[in-house]
């Protein structure tokens, strides 16, 4: 077996290759991958998975600055099917008030803070969520206190599998 | 197929055996690898992903020897490609100066917020699994002494390869 030889079914489909001198498979489960959206004025952002793969949630890191405009903002995690039905939920420990930035990392093992630490962070536990195309995942203040200009920027670390 | 028999090459050298009465494969995707960082005088440490790999990690511990001054922050900082900031995680407690603490780092531990027997920590990670370029930076953020506090990393990842 030399580097980039395959093996294949009956009807000429690969399904292994060589990807390495000793010759091991490797077997292409969940890749890595990042999504982000770094746009600003805008505190309800959605993803939503594409047609032929399926995503599985890793972790979540949002840097949320509001604004002036007075109100308490609650960060929430929301997943939808693909009929915009929503399926789940889940909502950080503590509110964000005007005039400031707060971080938020969200994963599976992570502890569920109520109080910021280190002044600005704060984590949340959040299922491994695994989900198929056209399924959407929403983050957003849920108290919408100023959505079109407070910024929320948000890098998503996905595993991706193609189903096609 | 029987257990112990293998898929070998044209040489006869042996990838694949089998390892189960299913006839299932074992695949060598994420091999076990230790990463160590144990130079002194410096509490700012990274760790880059080579090109052709990728990383999870599995667990972290410290070894932090503080000097003088203020109370020091551990916190893991994840970066992509371009050193943009995408993930942190803070430690449950501050570190005075002077004084050796131990920090357990995985993502089935709880989240203390003071040192048990009277010096040890955990806290809670995720279990990245990185691309080649990412970064992982290991550091006190207060930045009091970087230069001579000493911050010794053991990393235990799961190494596989892209190419």
């Amino acid at each position: 077996m030399a580097i980039g030889n395959t093996v294949k079914d009956g009807t000429g489909t690969p399904y292994w290759q060589v990807v390495n001198d000793a010759g091991y498979i490797r077997v292409y489960d969940w890749e890595p991958t990042l999504e982000a959206d770094e746009a600003l004025n805008d505190s309800d952002k959605t993803f939503t998975v594409p047609a032929g793969v399926e995503w599985k949630v890793k972790q979540i890191w949002v840097e949320f600055t509001s604004t002036a405009v007075v109100g308490n903002r609650q960060i929430e995690i929301q997943i939808q099917d693909d009929a915009a039905d929503v399926i789940c939920e889940m909502k950080v420990g503590a509110v964000q008030a005007a005039s400031i930035t707060r971080y938020y990392h969200l994963s599976a093992h992570a502890a569920d803070l109520v109080a910021f630490r280190d002044t600005d962070w704060l984590m949340t536990p959040i299922p491994e969520w695994v989900l198929p195309a056209g399924y959407v995942i929403r983050i957003w203040d849920n108290a919408a206190v100023d959505a079109a200009a407070d910024d929320v920027i948000i890098q998503l670390q996905i595993g991706v599998r193609s189903t096609s | 197929m029987a257990i112990g028999n293998t898929a070998k090459d044209g040489t006869g050298t042996p990838y694949w055996q089998v390892v189960n009465d299913a006839g299932y494969i074992r695949v060598y995707d994420w091999e076990p690898e230790l990463q160590s960082d144990e130079a002194l005088n410096d509490s700012d440490k990274t760790f880059t992903v080579p090109a052709g790999e990728e990383w999870k990690i599995k667990w972290i511990w410290l070894e932090f020897t503080t000097g003088a001054g203020a109370n020091r922050q551990i916190e893991i900082q994840i970066q992509d490609g371009a050193a943009d900031v995408i993930d942190e995680v803070k430690v449950g407690i501050v570190q005075g100066a002077a004084i050796t603490r131990y920090y357990h780092l995985s993502p089935h531990s709880a989240d203390l917020a003071a040192f048990r027997d009277t010096d040890w920590l955990m806290t809670p990670i995720p279990e990245w699994v990185l691309p080649a370029g990412y970064v992982i930076r290991i550091w006190d953020n207060a930045a009091v002494l970087p230069a001579a506090d000493d911050l010794i990393i053991q990393m235990g990842i799961g190494k596989r390869s892209t190419t």
